[in-house]
């Protein structure tokens, strides 16, 4: 449902991502992997259309969308999750959420929007508890959900998730984890997740692709690259066995 | 070719260039020479920039210099025997393996294989590699498996008989050779239960595959393995039996006129030349394998929409395949002159008795032997044939015989005169 070819972006004169190219099919958890650096989060943003300076082809649905604004492309069903959340912490979750609706929001459909609430406080009952709270008052992990389910808002057929781990207590980051495979099952969502947390990503993913520098290095079964040397070496850097003395 | 299958071939060849760039001392080199960035490569028609892998190249990268992962990931190691120079290496990680094993399991799938099936998989030395793939892929169905490596034909057969084989798996020449025997045994070929003969390691003409089919009453496959791509399996024979099927989800298959090096057209003769999509180990780029094929136009009915050819028509170099064994004349000469200390002209003579291909070799006297004694001779000609064997792995037959009786075309003496 995803195509990107020869994706090439620029900061400056900087060339971020080279030439990249990978496909998300209908349905499917896939992981970006890679250290810090190698240009995951820049292929989040240039798919939702935050980097401008980019040229190649991405295919959405067989629509092309590299000329979209984007809100436009969220239109289409893309959303984003930001690294770090980006929740607007002086107002309520409610607040929050319906923000998440902006794309489709109009005065008329009141019904629709409920519905959609009651939709997401059905999937995570944590936040109708706390709907009436402040966001900047959840824990991290709370405010991760949130910000998942806001992006559930507008009603996205592909989520995009920047370090969805980032900066949660380990022991809840296989809960965000498993929440994010019953999103899949459930609304039969396609998912792109950039992880630092190469082992969560790996273990609800179905693919995975490993970055490095720019570019794709490897591409395969989350099962097959799961303990592959290939991921150590890109978040490394370097082969470490090769360096201790024998 | 299906959109969404160039799609997938664009993406891990990316990712292959760039990990042999990096990783292989070899191509970066020779990338840097022709100045080629891996990291712009954007389209598969890009490949054509790039140049191509021989099995010179591997030779000269003797053992471990062209894998592309550390040893410590090489779960497997074989060589190729018999080779011109130093034998070609390749290594396979655990997930090479299990591709391999994927690999096999379809192609075997597609000929109709089941766990109901006992395969017997005949081959001897040489053709270790394809046995492994084609063994582990049918333990993968479920089938029961036998694997064998000797050469009697008679207890192959009772084998076949006793065991209740229903596919064998071997060399054309060795079923050619089975077929010949198997009127001199007791066994009644009714009786037995072998319906389908998978034939791998070389090239064969339809002639043999009906001649076997009668023989056995069992249907044959052709199953075609690239030792140093991959082994087995990297093409093969559906159910329909209309040509070779490339598994191109894992193999970038080119047919190129070997003169100019440019694609050929349906229905032309042209060289299969791969580059490998997911190979971890030993990934090549553009591998010249030397396998002659004509590409086949339309589809076959079995729906798969990958690329189809003819079966193997031969070789485009020298190269000699005999039982499954590859080897190059130069290296014959390379023997004589080591065991004699003398450059001496020479023949290779291929043909077949009992269906099974065999080879004498003709040597001419040079002036220190032609003044030996007989005695001394004969010494010269069994140290000869021992180290042949050893060297190739093939029994040869060695003969002295005059300059002026080689066989000839146009003057001068041909290296090769091949009776098959």
């Amino acid at each position: 449902m995803l195509l990107i070819k020869g994706l090439d972006v620029y900061y400056g004169k900087l060339h971020i991502l080279k030439k990249v190219t990978l496909h998300l099919n209908t349905g499917e958890i896939v992981a970006l992997l890679g250290a810090n650096g190698a240009g995951k989060s820049t292929l989040l943003k240039a798919l939702i259309g935050l980097v401008k300076n980019q040229s190649g082809e991405i295919l959405y649905q067989d629509k092309p969308l590299h000329h979209l604004p984007p809100e436009k492309r969220v239109s289409l069903g893309l959303t984003l999750v930001p690294e770090g959340k980006g929740i607007f912490k002086p107002l309520t979750v409610e607040e929050n959420l319906l923000l998440g609706s902006y794309s489709w929001y109009a005065f008329k459909k009141g019904k629709l929007l409920k519905e959609s609430l009651d939709e997401i406080y059905t999937l995570f009952p944590m936040l109708k508890e706390k709907r009436k709270q402040l966001a900047g008052t959840l824990s991290g992990g709370q405010q991760q959900i949130l910000a998942i389910a806001r992006a559930l808002m507008s009603k996205p057929t592909l989520l995009l998730l920047d370090e969805p781990s980032m900066g949660i207590a380990p022991n809840l980051v296989k809960e965000i984890f498993q929440h994010i495979k019953k999103l899949k099952e459930k609304l039969n969502l396609s998912i792109l997740i950039v992880e630092q947390n190469a082992k969560s990503a790996l273990s609800i993913a179905d693919r995975a692709y490993i970055m490095e520098t720019g570019k794709i290095i490897f591409e395969g079964e989350a099962t097959s690259i799961a303990g592959h040397p290939e991921v150590q070496r890109a978040y490394l850097g370097r082969d470490i066995d090769t360096e201790v003395p024998l | 070719m299906s959109k969404d299958l160039k799609f997938l071939q664009l993406e891990r060849l990316q990712a292959v260039l760039n990990r042999v760039y990096k990783e292989v001392p070899f191509y970066r080199a020779l990338f840097d020479r022709e100045k080629l960035d891996p990291e712009e490569f954007g389209d598969l028609s890009d490949l054509n920039k790039y140049p191509f892998t021989t099995r010179e190249d591997l030779q000269k990268n003797y053992p471990y210099n062209m894998f592309a992962v550390p040893l410590r990931e090489v779960v497997r190691i074989q060589a190729s025997t018999g080779t011109t120079g130093e034998p070609i290496v390749a290594g396979y990680t655990r997930n090479d393996l299990a591709i391999l094993a994927d690999l096999n399991a379809k192609a075997l799938k597609s000929m109709g294989l089941t766990k109901e099936d006992v395969v017997q998989i005949s081959f001897h030395a040489g053709l270790f590699s394809s046995a492994f793939g084609i063994q582990s892929g049918a333990e993968k169905i479920g089938a029961s498996v036998i694997p064998i490596n000797f050469e009697d034909p008679k207890k192959q057969l009772k084998i076949l008989q006793d065991y209740r084989t229903t596919t064998l798996v071997c060399t054309p020449s060795y079923a050619l050779w089975l077929a010949e025997v198997l009127p001199q045994t007791n066994i009644n070929p009714n009786s037995l239960m072998v319906k389908r003969i998978i034939l791998c390691g070389e090239a064969f003409t339809e002639k043999q595959r009906s001649l076997i089919e009668e023989k056995f009453k069992a249907r044959v496959y052709n199953l075609y393995a690239v030792m140093e791509i991959f082994g087995a399996a990297v093409a093969y024979e559906c159910h329909e039996r209309k040509g070779l099927h490339f598994q191109e989800e894992h193999f970038l298959v080119e047919v190129l006129n070997p003169e100019t090096l440019l694609p050929v057209k349906a229905e032309e003769v042209g060289e299969i030349v791969i580059t490998t999509l997911t190979k971890e180990a030993l990934p090549l780029v553009r591998y010249r394998t030397g396998d002659l094929v004509i590409i086949k136009e339309g589809l076959c009915p079995c729906g798969n929409v990958t690329l189809l050819t003819s079966g193997i028509l031969g070789r485009k170099d020298e190269i000699l395949s005999v039982r499954g064994i590859k080897f190059h004349p130069s290296q014959v000469e390379k023997i004589i002159e080591e065991t004699t200390g003398e450059r001496l002209e020479m023949q290779i003579h291929l043909y077949r008795s009992e269906g099974v291909e065999r080879i004498t070799l003709l040597v001419a006297l040079g002036e220190s032997l032609f003044s030996d004694s007989f005695a001394e001779q004969e010494k010269v000609r069994e140290r000869l044939e021992e180290h042949l064997y050893l060297e190739l792995n093939l029994p040869i037959v060695v003969k002295f015989i005059e300059r002026s009786s080689f066989e000839r075309k146009d003057g001068k003496i041909l290296k090769v005169v091949d009776k098959r």
